[in-house]
This record gives structure tokens, sequence and C-alpha cells, in this order.
């Protein structure tokens, strides 16, 4: 806590903000470190559910009563502009309440990067329809934001997407099949892509908010991965039969799809660098405990130089690792274009961390491998945070194209 | 000769535990002031308790038995006390920092417009000082409060740091009648009624207690608690934790608000050790948690620990006993 | 229903203690200071009367140095609907007597008020004093651990703690209580975004002591040393390695090379 605040303190925020700052995230360090890090490993072990008969989806006992104190506390809408019942603060501070969620549980942070791109992409591309319907919605909590991105034939590259939209009337009518869906059949709001002009390519995607009480049975859940990771949060794979859509709930302009959402996804990846830190720094504290815990040969194993040179490894990469998010996060929250620049966080930090997590299992020797302890989990969680929002190689080709553009010019 | 007054507490029909450690701590003050110990006991037909009170060593009890005692009344209390302690001057008033005492002994000490020394674990006379150790921050710092002799002190004696004075039935002591003062104004607190869970064991004697708090997971799991204790031939003792959660009744309940106790061997199992537990078992002579937390608190008092399951370890030490 | 509730800045739980440096205003970052937990529920308990009459006002009254700022600013975005904070840096008041007084001397210059409450205690000196010793300077009625409290008319129902159950006493308003941190009030609340936005910009008004008119007095029961504990002769033994058959034997070998029998109860 101490480390963010000074973090947050050397950027340009007011006196008021500051204290608004500390006060806000001493409550969600409460609430993650009083109450959601007691279930975590619980939510591990039971997982979440799928009831194939009724198609629907169930998060692991007790995780949505924690979500609903994180709606009672107002959690959801410090990103919401003033107008839409928000409380528009800044960014920078909505990532460190991630990683400080993360810090307690990854699969429970997992509620805010997407809540924080549904409300980024509304606010920005929604019509005032929409606007004014979801964006109240996603900030109070009562619609858990999804993005439905991925398709069986189209992950890093988001233009291979073969769900079709067919206008018909005041409507949009989606057809194809989602995959990786975080939250997919609890949440209340879905942004996805569909082709609404086949012979344009990239160019020919159009991006949509869908509405389940609106799309009704024709958006259905068809099952819920077994992951390796992140037990306790919904990855789902969902089909949608004629989902209709309203036109007001087209983002952008029809066929502007594609530009659009690849300027937004930019600005979730800091979320991802966020949950990265909070990962390792719970990794750092483990193996810091333990090593000052554990004796091997007549002292703290913390005192042989092959533990204490790794924990200073690890310090040091949770420190970079965490100016870099809240810088991206702060440059961002100014209104600069940090397309590039999230990509290198969330490369940088997402990879720290499987160093981090694997020196943590390291440190704990046997029992960095017992299902007991938490490092086991954090190993295992980590793993994800290279892969989902843009694996660590679409992160790298975004950085040279944008370096490379830089050198050509 | 001077005074020192105990406030007897009693409950359900007892002297309450506390009272014989204040007895206790309350002697050598006695010997080191060339003071007479006397008590005060307040309620309805205490006749009795006052006088088995004499056995434990009070030279002379004041009975307040007035059927407006029946229920505790802690202004009523506060009143009378005020009036019997103007008549009696003591150095010294005692009585236990169980939940009676903190509310009663503060009030009396602001009538008497004097501070007093709180939950104290350790008391003694240095020359006309009163000298008294208080712990701070839940035990992890301790602070030495000191106040005059010449002045009246008052003081509340935390559980769990004397023994418990010992029944002497050759003991005799002289019973004193006084009536309980009680004004109009008084009236402002009115007792309605007390619910009190069933006494059936006391636990306070047993030279084994295998305890159970909240990490044992439920009633029906708590068994194994009642089984280990009854192969290894100890008493079933519990945390608030898990009599709150009604694995157990209130009558196994160590700590704060239920007892404290000093066996030979206490084995604490799933008990995290709050401080409100620990005050009430630290004493015991040896001390073996089973958790599976190796950081818990309960380790900062254990002698030894095993990390583990407790349903895995329980099994295994009861069969090896 | 105007509801004082008194509140205390403490070092927090998680910060490193030093024998030196207990209060507040000893410290200079205030991640080290924290509301005491205790007062929280008490916090809860006004505010839930208040919920539950449907009209009604809460103040957090705080006695601290500007380090307690963070503790009033906190009662407020829970929830309170005002606080006020008595001026205590020069030296920080240690008597609870003295604290006492000067509480109970506030309540008076606030003058309206139908009830006072309190944690049941502090989480740093721990005496358990305030409500008691305030109800008898104020000549209030008080009950203490009240875990369940219900409003009847000019009346108060409470339920208190005893050692193994409950006690149930009437009280005439205005009253103190002090409340207890099980029952109806184990849980408070969180603060939340909405509520701190509203603390951050309100002014807290700062008393002075000496505007309190409580008088001169020396103490006769007097803080002295502050130490630590003395460190444990002997840490505890941890079998953590193996099975637990292994774990349990090696323990049982232990104690026996010890000269203690664990099977002498039989």
């Amino acid at each position: 806590m101490k480390q963010i605040m000074k973090i947050l303190n050397n950027y340009s925020f007011n006196k008021e903000e500051q204290e608004q700052n500390q006060m806000i995230l001493d409550m969600v360090f409460e609430l993650a470190m009083n109450e959601i890090i007691e279930k975590e490993q619980d939510w591990d072990e039971e997982g979440a559910k799928f009831d194939p008969e009724t198609k629907k989806v169930y998060y692991p006992s007790g995780m949505m009563d924690l979500y609903k104190k994180c709606q009672q506390n107002d959690l959801f809408s410090i990103i919401v502009p003033e107008k839409y019942n928000g409380f528009e603060l800044s960014y920078t501070l909505w990532t460190a309440l991630i990683e400080i969620m993360a810090r307690a549980s990854l699969a429970f942070s997992m509620f805010f990067p997407s809540q924080g791109l549904n409300i980024e992409i509304i606010k920005n591309f929604g019509t005032p329809e929409a606007k004014e319907k979801y964006l109240p919605l996603l900030g109070s909590g009562d619609a858990i934001g999804a993005m439905a991105f991925s398709e069986p034939n189209a992950g890093s590259d988001i233009s291979a997407v073969s769900t079709k939209a067919e206008k018909e009337g005041n409507s949009y009518y989606l057809t194809g099949n989602k995959i990786w869906l975080s939250h997919g059949g609890a949440a209340g709001t879905y942004i996805t892509f569909a082709v609404t002009d086949k012979t344009a390519g990239p160019r020919g995607l159009s991006a949509f908010i869908i509405d389940p009480k609106i799309a009704g049975d024709a958006l259905e859940v068809v099952r819920i991965e077994e992951k390796m990771g992140l037990h306790g949060s919904i990855t789902s794979q969902v089909a949608l039969d004629r989902a209709e859509v309203p036109k007001e709930n087209l983002l952008g302009a029809e066929n502007d799809g594609f530009r659009l959402i690849l300027g937004s996804l930019a600005s979730s990846r800091i979320g991802i660098a966020a949950q990265a830190v909070g990962i390792m720094e719970t990794a750092l504290q483990e193996s810091i405990n333990y090593s000052l815990q554990r004796t091997q040969f007549g002292k703290p194993i913390g005192h042989h130089q092959a533990i204490s040179f790794k924990l200073a490894d690890m310090a040091s990469l949770v420190h970079q690792s965490r100016l870099l998010y809240l810088d991206t996060a702060q440059m961002k929250h100014r209104g600069e274009d940090t397309r590039v620049e999230s990509s290198v966080a969330k490369y940088a930090t997402t990879e720290a961390a499987q160093s981090v997590t694997y020196h943590a299992v390291q440190i704990h020797g046997g029992y960095g491998y017992s299902r007991e302890y938490r490092v086991e989990r954090l190993f295992r969680d980590a793993r994800v945070l290279t892969i989902y929002e843009g694996t660590s190689e679409m992160q790298k080709t975004i950085i040279s194209r944008g370096a490379l553009s830089r050198a050509e010019k | 000769m001077s005074k020192i007054l105990i406030i007897v507490e009693t409950a359900k029909g007892n002297i309450v535990g506390i009272t014989k450690e204040c007895i206790s701590t309350a002697r050598q003050l006695a010997v080191d002031l060339s003071a007479e110990l006397e008590g005060v006991l307040l309620g309805h037909e205490v006749a009795d308790l006052a006088v088995e009170a004499t056995k434990y060593g009070l030279k002379k009890i004041y009975k307040i038995d007035d059927p407006q005692l029946a229920g505790v009344n802690i202004l009523y209390h506060t009143r009378t006390l005020e009036a019997l302690i103007k008549e009696l001057d003591p150095k010294i008033v005692i009585a236990g920092a169980s939940l009676y005492g903190q509310e009663l002994m503060p009030r009396l000490a602001a009538r008497f417009n004097s501070a007093m020394f709180p939950s104290v674990k350790k008391l003694k006379i240095d020359g006309d000082e009163l000298e008294a150790t208080h712990a701070l921050f839940e035990e992890k710092l301790f602070a030495e409060m000191e106040g005059g002799l010449a002045n009246l002190n008052f003081i509340t004696v935390a559980s769990g740091n004397t023994a418990e004075a010992e029944r002497d039935d050759s003991l005799t002591g002289e019973i004193a009648e006084f009536s309980p003062v009680i004004e109009d104004s008084d009236r402002r607190e009115v007792f309605v009624e007390e619910k009190i869970a069933k006494v059936s064991v006391d636990i306070t004697k047993a030279k084994l207690l295998v305890s159970g708090g909240r990490g044992v997971g439920s009633k029906e799991k708590f068994a194994i608690i009642f089984e280990s204790a009854k192969q290894m031939g100890g008493e079933v003792g519990a945390s608030r934790a898990a009599v709150d959660a009604g694995w157990v009744p209130y009558d196994h309940e160590i700590g704060q608000t239920g007892k404290s106790v000093t066996p030979d061997f206490y084995i604490a199992c799933g008990i995290s050790g709050a401080i409100q537990h620990l005050v009430g078992m630290r004493n015991s002579k040896t001390i073996i948690a089973i958790n599976t937390d190796e950081e818990a608190p309960i380790l900062e008092v254990a002698h030894y620990a095993i990390i583990g399951d407790l349903h895995e370890v329980l099994p295994e030490l009861t069969k090896r006993i | 229903m105007n509801i004082l509730v008194f509140v205390k800045a403490t070092i927090d739980r998680n910060a490193p203690l030093d024998p030196d440096e207990i209060f507040p205003g000893d410290r200079d970052d205030k991640a080290d200071i924290m509301t005491n937990n205790y007062d929280k529920h008490a916090i809860e308990a006004a505010l839930r009367i208040v919920e539950e009459k449907g009209e009604g006002k809460v103040t957090a009254v705080c006695l601290g140095s500007d380090m307690a700022d963070k503790v009033v600013k906190e009662a407020i975005a829970m929830g309170c609907h005002g606080a006020i904070r008595i001026e205590n840096s020069e030296t920080e008041i240690t008597n609870f007597f003295s604290v006492a007084k000067i509480l109970a001397a506030a309540a008076k210059k606030i003058g309206e008020y139908d009830l006072l409450l309190f944690g049941m205690q502090s989480y740093d000196f721990g005496t358990a004093t305030m409500a008691p010793m305030v109800s008898e300077f104020l000549n209030l009625p008080v009950a203490c651990w009240v875990e369940k409290v219900l409003v009847e008319g000019n009346k108060l129902r409470v339920e208190k703690v005893i050692e193994g159950g409950t006690r149930s006493m009437e009280l005439q308003l205005p009253a103190v209580l002090s409340i207890a941190s099980t029952g109806d009030y184990e849980e408070p609340r969180y603060t939340s975004v909405r509520r701190i936005m509203t603390a951050s910009k309100t002014e807290v008004p700062v008393w002075e002591i000496d505007e309190l008119n409580v008088g001169n007095y020396e103490p006769n029961v007097k803080f002295d040393d502050i130490e630590k504990p003395p460190a444990r002769a002997e840490k505890c033994a941890i079998f953590s390695d193996g099975d637990p058959a292994e774990m349990v034997s090696e323990l049982v070998s232990t104690l026996k090379d010890k000269g203690l029998n664990l099977g002498a109860f039989k």
C-alpha cells in the first residue's frame, strides 16, 4: 500500500485527490485482505460451475457476496463519468485497485478489467441511448461487463472473425460462436464484433453491445473451460443464434469496429499489467515470510545468499513493474495515446510475473509444489497473464511496429 | 487498621474464579500494608455465598442482600458501594476485570474523582506507591502504572495471572449487613432479564484440555475433539468462535468471556489464537497447537506445534497416547 | 435522534510497534494510523439506530492530533453526518481519566444529544473505561458491551454481553453505551467511494481543549514505563515436516525427552 501511494503521490494529484486515493485504496485493501483472501483457496478448489441442463453458470460459493460488497462500496463506478452517476476518478486509481484485488485473488480481480473496458468503450463509442442505459448499470455493478472477442478461428487475429451480423429493420441479428469469454453467461453486457460487410475484410467488422435481456435464448452458454488456473472465474464458450442487437447498441459507425476496439484494448492491457503486479507482490511476500521462517543449515533460508539474491531480483521486478503500469495508467488518464506503452507494460509485467512466481515456488521447495501453499496457485494463475488480452507475441508485434515505424519515418 | 476491600462477584450461585484471583493478588498487598482483607457481596439470598467467601480468606464480608438486587443492576451496585466505601474508608478497592468489574469500577472511581488501575496483570507496593502492569496493544507492549497510596485506589485484576485462592473450610470471618442505597434517579437503569447457558461441566479443574476453534470446521466435525478428549482422559475446551457457531455449549468456552484455565496440557486444535482466547489459556503448563497456519498467533504462546490438518493429526496423536 | 460516537486514532495493527512511539502524533506516516477497530462497531450501531428510526444525525467526536484527521474522515466516509476533532497536539493525553473528562466536556458543549456511543475498548491502551467514566461525569445511565439496541420512545432496550450469556437492560435516554464487537454490530460497514468523496470535501471543525472548561486535574494514577514484554525463554518447537504420523511421533518423543507424559490422564 505504501509503495502504491508513494508512486501515486508523484503524480499531479492535488491534496484532496490524494486523500481520496488513499481512502479508497485503504478500503479496497481492507476488503481484499480481510475477506477476499480468505476465500481464495476455496474458490480455486471449488471452481466455477456450469449446469448443462439449464445452461446456467455459477461462480464459486461466496464470490457474489463479495461482489455485492464491491457494489455497495461503489467500486465499479470509479471511472464512470459523473454524468452517468459515476465519480470520474483517475484510471491510475482504477488500476491500483486491480492490483490490490489481484493480490488477494486473481479470479476475483477478473471482475474489474473487463468492467473497465466495457465502460471505456461504451463511454467513447456508444450511442447516447447506450450510454444512458449501460453506463449506470456497469457503474453500479448491476451489469457485469464481458468481452466476446475470440472465436475458434480468431484469437490474436481479430480480423478473422466469422460471426455475422444481419441487419433487419432496427436491429442486427448476430450468429456465430465466441470462446474464452470471462463471465460469459453471467454478464449483463457483452462487447463483441461481427461481420457486417463480408467483402471488406477487417474493414467490414462492426462492434456491438449484446444485451442478454434482449438477445434472450439466442445467446446460450455451450460449456465452460476447465483451466490450469483461475478456477474461480467463469470462462465460457457462447453460441449466438440470431441474437438480436438493437441499432442503438452499435458501437461507433458500421464497419468501423476493428479500428475502434484495437484502440480501446490498449487501455485494458494496463489492467492486466496491474493484475500481474498483484500476483507478483503476493508471491514476493509469501516468499519473504517463508524464507524467514524456514531454517536450514542453522539459519533462516532468507539469510542464505542463494535465496536472498532471488528475493532481491523478485523485489526489483515487482517495483519496476508497478512503476510501469501506474505510469502508463497515468499517461492514459492524462489523455495520451498509450497504445505502444500499454503493450510494453503488459508484456514486461506479465513476463516478470512468470519469473517471480517461478522463483516463489522454487524458494518454497517441496512445499511450493504442494496445493496447500499459496505459491502453487499463484504459479498456475500467473500463467494466463502472458496469454489473455493479447499474447506476449502480439504485444511484441505491436511494440516492434511502433519502434520500426518511428525509425522508418 | 487499614482495609482492602474486594468486590465479590457471583454468577449462577457461585463465587466466580476471578474473585478468587483477586483475593490471591490482594493477600500480599494486605501483608505489605498491614491491612485487613474484607469483601463486599451484593445480591439477593446470598447468605450462603457470604459465608463461603470467608473460606477464601476474607476476614469480613459486607453482605448486601435485597430483592432489588436480584438482577444485576450496576447502577444500584455503584450507588451502594459508593456509600459503603465512604463509610469504610478502605485504602484499596479491588474487583476482577470481568465484564461486570470493568463496567462497575470506572463508574465508582469517577464518583471518587479518581483514576484507576484497569485490568492489571501484576500489582505491588513500592514504598508509598502502588505499582501495576497493564497490557497495551493486545499484550504486545506493557505499561507500568503507578499511583500514590495516600489516595483511595481502584483496581481491576485481569484474569489468568495468578492462581485462584484455595478454599479453606477452617477459615472463618465476620458477616456484616449493609443496606442497599438506591435513589429515585437510579431507576433510569432497569434490569430486565438474563439469558445464561446452562452449565454442565467444569473445565477449570481439568489436567488435560483438548480445545477446538473455528478451524475444526463444523458441529459434526467437532465430535473429533470430544472423542479425543475422552480417549486421552481430558475435558473439552473451545474458543468463542466455536461456541458462537453453536458447535459446543458455552461451559466449554475459554477466554475473555469464558473460563480461565491452567491445565498441565492444553491442546489447541484449529484455534488461531485471538488475544481474547489467549488470556484464558496461556498459563497452561504445556501448550500444544495443531494448526494449518504456521503464522497463527497461537504459536506465540504454544510450546509445541504441529502444522497440519487437525482431523488427520489428532487421531494420530490419540492413537499414540 | 442525535448520536455522538467517540472515535480514537491508534497505531495501525500492521505497523511496527515501538515503545517510544505509541501515540499517533509520534508518527509521521499516516499509513501507520488506523481508526481504533472497536470504534467501528460503535459507528455501525449509531448508523443503524438512525437508519432504523428514519431520522437523526450521527456526529463523530475524536480527541487527537492532526494525525487523527484520517480517522475523523473515515468516520464520515462510513456514513457519519459530521465530525469534530479536539486538538491534542502538544502532548498526547495518556490518562484515560482526563480523556474521559475532556470527552464529557465536549459532549456538554455540543449539547444536543440523545445517545453517546463508544467502542468497547481501544486497541492501544485497552482500558475500557471511557463509556462508564463519561456516563458518570455527565450523570447519564450506561450499559457496556452492548450487542443489540432497540429504541422505544424515550427509552432504550439493550442486550449486553455477560459471561455465558446476555443481560437485557432498559435505559432512560439520554444514555451512554459501549458497543460490543460481537452481536448485531459485529460487521461494521466499509467506507464507500461516494461517501469518501463527501468526506474529502467536508470541513471538520477543530476545537481546542481550552474551550471546553475541563478544569485542571492532576491524575492520581500515571502511566510510567512502556516496554516490550520479555522475549520468550523458549520458542515454540514446530513440527511441520512429514505426514501426520511422523509429526506426531516427533512430538511424542520430544515430550518424552522432556519428561512430559501426555498419557498420564487415561
